[in-house]
């Protein structure tokens, strides 16, 4: 039996000490933000423990007789959502509780949402930024958007798919988890911003056969059908297939208002369909994935230099997966998982140019890879967790063609372009999480990737955790992340297409203020090296462009027993382009504020939010104002007969605003800005069989 | 503002340092801990005793400061788990509730081998001890039943702080009454 032990509650008060001391001399002087990383370092390394720390201030609950300890008061867990993946930065989460209630239609809702996050729309895709990335023309790149642990961005343009032309409906997602922050050190190529983690649900949490309907403004319309179920042995299947219909709006274009471009008129050409199928089966610690979308695009803007205003300018693309999985533990100490993977991805592009000759266009790209993972944790020693494993990846096929046709539909031969690349990458990854205090951890990481075209890399990443107690965590960490050139920056940069690097700090403080409600606080610096730029203005790119991009974000959340949630955020952020001046699309100011809560007489809930999106430069340096919108749904709180409804209109004010267009579309005319929806309705309903 | 911040988090780390409370998991795993001692291990061939978690971290985390103390002369080993392969290893087998779904397979793949499963809430019938919070207490209910099954046999201390004893033959646990009427 443990022996009693005395009673007495002693402080640890080291560290306090140390952290305010550090923060008065902060104040005292007269500093810049540079130092700012370095000084609140300097207050994790002061509040070390010593050995004295650890002996007066950790209560020893074993030493406590049994008989006192059922006695003790406890404090209940979190009724907050915990992340699942074990990362030094503040991770943020949206569950489908959430998606449901505030009416998010695709993983671009959702993202636009999240604290220091934001959404680009250009009527062609759905592009995300975020601490000084998502420049204009960049796809939704140089971050990671995973399924299930997929990586989903195709292998040519490294492009993650957020809107329709993505792979999941909502409906099958039970949560997605933003982890900002550079993720190199565990994924390799292309995750130099963060991590989006999107986890599908389970057959066990459908349980039924789910007929779905939905129709929204501009005659959109979806249907869908789903199935889960979890059987007697264990075994979960989730089987889903839907298909999608918009024919989009007419829409008025201010830069082409001539009577030769229709009055700035685009009709009819705003139409989107897509088809997704997804499949999963789990038993034990086999998973078998598998999800297919083809997404057609009528893009009503000039999108291109060379494409005609108001004419037929339609984009497919088919992104598909497998992915199989197997996880178990090997006695009591090793963690093992396997995974196979292999992903396909098609682009077809049709459009009209402002030529004669030969005025159509036509772009056709394909690319097939797969991969396997085998990553092992080790437990052998308590305070140590080893994480180590390696990757091989094979882009066997990256094809990529272009060409013009003549009036009569026949190909010129003569403009046809075809490019063929392909790359094989072998990584090697080890981690430790050393609990070298009860309250103390210090995680140090590398990843070595090697591609077959470019030299090694390395990925480092260490982080210091603390947390002074369980309501409090503080996050000291250093990465850096890497992006190795695609088949497109190949194609379009040959021999000067380079590695892009970005070097990483971050300091996360999270506290729960009780059981329901928890603050959020983050100051990051990104470096980023090895851009590509125009060095002459002539086309003449080389990798020698850097930048920063340095920032702050807060948030509180709760979660309250009377069913309110509430999660509001403001980010600031301050990103520099490679000649040093305010970077394009990026806001200043970020704002969220997200309320749900059931209405008197438990029959609905409603949820409001509003997202505040500041001001920002667009390509040609105009700045554009900044704008709050404002969403609304409603649903019904408990199913009816199996019937779930909700309603929603976004954009609830109706506000007249604009994004910053991705492409120059109209050089010269002022107009470099891309108008977006006023007030839109949606309706689903669902039925469970 | 940088500044005011920074001071602020300074002040909040240590205000945070200071505070002196119990923790659901840190509660959990001295429970854990306890259990060990509460009951009677019939002899086994391992040298070590296990103590597994399956499915809550923090409780896997908390039960780390229990490394390498000593039950009946063995050395307590803690095991994270993260699936149910090795499960048979475990003399004390912790099932936190997202793992919940998951124990009619546990209660198969151990039979009537000496393993106490403890469970956070779930379903008493199926395992040997239930945990849940009453009162901003932790309390927990024995199922002697299933202990006996596992040829485990609780020592009388452990009976006496539980909130619930179910006996073999017994459709529901019922609570012990909190004092005896009468004189």
């Amino acid at each position: 039996m443990p022996s009693p032990s005395h009673e007495t509650i002693r402080f640890r008060p080291v560290c306090g000490d140390f952290a305010q001391a550090a923060g008065q001399t902060l104040s005292s002087r007269r500093q810049g933000s540079r130092p700012l990383l370095g000084v609140l370092a300097m207050t994790l390394v002061l509040c070390l423990p010593t050995g004295t720390a650890r002996a007066t201030g950790e209560e020893d609950l074993s030493a406590v007789p049994f008989a006192q300890l059922v006695q003790r008061e406890v404090v209940s867990a979190s009724t907050l959502v915990r992340q699942i993946s074990d990362s030094p930065s503040a991770v943020a989460i949206v569950t489908a509780e959430d998606i449901r209630a505030y009416g998010y239609r695709s993983i671009a809702d959702v993202i636009n949402g999240m604290r220091g996050l934001y959404i680009t729309g250009d009527r062609r895709y759905a592009y995300m930024g975020g601490r000084g990335f998502g420049a204009p023309g960049d796809y939704t790149g140089r971050i990671m958007v995973l399924i299930d642990g997929y990586v989903t961005q195709d292998s040519l343009f490294n492009q993650a798919y957020i809107d329709e032309s993505g792979l999941l409906d909502l409906a099958l997602v039970e949560r997605v988890e933003y982890v900002p922050g550079t993720g190199s050190v565990t994924y390799g190529n292309n995750a130099m911003l963060g991590i989006i983690n999107i986890v599908t649900r389970k057959g066990g949490s459908l349980n039924a056969l789910q007929l779905s309907t939905e129709a929204g403004s501009h005659d959109a319309y979806r249907q869908r059908v789903s199935y889960g179920k979890r059987f007697e042995n264990g075994a979960d299947v989730v089987l889903s297939a839907s298909s999608y219909d918009a024919a989009g709006q007419n829409l008025y274009f201010p830069a082409y208002d001539t009577p030769a471009t229709n009055g700035g008129w685009a009709n009819g050409i705003d139409g989107e369909r897509n088809k997704r199928f997804f499949g999963k089966f789990s038993y034990e610690g086999l998973v078998v994935e598998a999800g297919y979308v083809d997404r057609q695009k009528t893009v009503p803007t000039k999108a291109t230099a060379y494409s005609v205003f108001n004419t037929p300018f339609t984009i497919d693309d088919a992104n598909g997966y497998l992915n199989a999985s197997y996880e178990t533990d090997i006695g009591l100490y090793l963690y093992s998982a396997s995974r196979f993977y292999f992903g396909h991805y098609a682009h077809e592009g049709h459009r009209v140019i402002d030529d004669l000759t030969t005025p159509y266009a036509q772009r056709k790209h394909r690319a097939e890879w797969w991969g396997l993972d085998q990553k092992f944790v080790g437990k052998w020693f308590a305070n140590h967790s080893i994480l180590f494993g390696m990757e091989y990846r094979n882009d066997f096929s990256q094809y990529l063609s272009r060409a013009y046709f003549y009036p009569d539909g026949t190909i010129d031969s003569a403009s046809r372009v075809r490019e063929n690349y392909a790359r094989n990458t072998t990584s090697v990854y080890v981690a430790d999480e050393y609990r070298f205090h009860d309250r103390w951890r210090l995680n140090v990481g590398a990843r070595f990737d090697k591609a077959s075209d470019l030299d090694g890399n390395w990925s480092p990443r260490v982080a210091l955790i603390f947390q002074p107690d369980f309501r409090t965590t503080l996050k000291a960490s250093y990465s850096e992340a890497f992006r190795m050139p695609n088949a497109d920056d190949r194609s379009f940069y040959g021999t000067q297409a380079m590695p892009e690097y970005v070097k990483a700090k971050e300091f996360v403080a999270q506290h729960d203020l009780d059981r329901r409600m928890r603050l959020t606080g983050t100051v990051y610096e990104y470096r980023r090296m090895d851009q590509m730029i125009d060095v002459t203005g002539n086309g003449d790119y080389a990798a020698v462009g850097n930048s920063r991009s340095r920032g702050l974000e807060l948030e509180f959340e709760a979660r309250w027993d009377n069913g309110v949630r509430l999660r509001s955020s403001g980010a600031w952020q301050d990103a520099r382009d490679t000649t040093g001046q305010d970077a394009v699309n990026s806001p200043n100011v970020l704002g969220k504020f997200q309320i749900t809560a059931p209405l008197p007489g438990d029959w609905l809930r409603a949820g409001l939010e509003t997202q505040y999106l500041g001001a920002r430069l667009t390509a040609e340096r105009r700045r554009l104002g900044g704008v709050a919108l404002a969403n609304l749904t409603f649903t019904n709180a408990r199913s009816w007969h199996g019937v779930t409804a909700s309603f929603s209109v976004r954009n609830l004010f109706d506000r007249d605003y604009e994004v910053v267009s991705p492409f120059t579309w109209a050089p010269g005319t002022g107009i470099d800005s891309l108008r977006m929806d006023g007030r839109t309705y949606w309706v689903q309903l669902n039925l469970d069989l | 503002m940088m500044r005011r911040l920074l001071a602020l988090l300074a002040m909040w780390i240590s205000l945070a340092a200071n505070a002196q409370v119990v923790s659901e998991h840190d509660m959990k795993a001295a429970y854990l801990y306890n259990f060990a001692h509460l009951f009677d291990w019939p002899e086994s061939s391992r040298a070590n005793f296990h103590l597994c978690v399956l499915g809550e971290e923090d409780v896997g985390a908390a039960l780390q400061r229990f490394d390498e103390r000593r039950v009946d002369g063995k050395r307590i080993v803690i095991a994270r788990l993260s699936s149910l392969a090795p499960i048979r290893l475990c003399d004390i087998l912790y099932v936190g509730v997202g793992e919940l779904p998951s124990l009619p397979k546990i209660r198969s793949t151990l039979g009537s081998q000496p393993t106490l499963v403890v469970t956070d809430r779930g379903n008493l019938p199926a395992v040997g001890v239930m945990l849940g919070i009453e009162n901003s207490r932790l309390v927990f209910d024995v199922n002697l039943e299933q202990c006996e099954r596992a040829g485990l046999k609780a020592k009388p201390t452990l009976l006496g702080f539980a909130r619930s004893v179910r006996r073999a033959g017994e459709a529901e646990a019922r609570p012990l009454p909190a004092s005896l009427p009468g004189k």
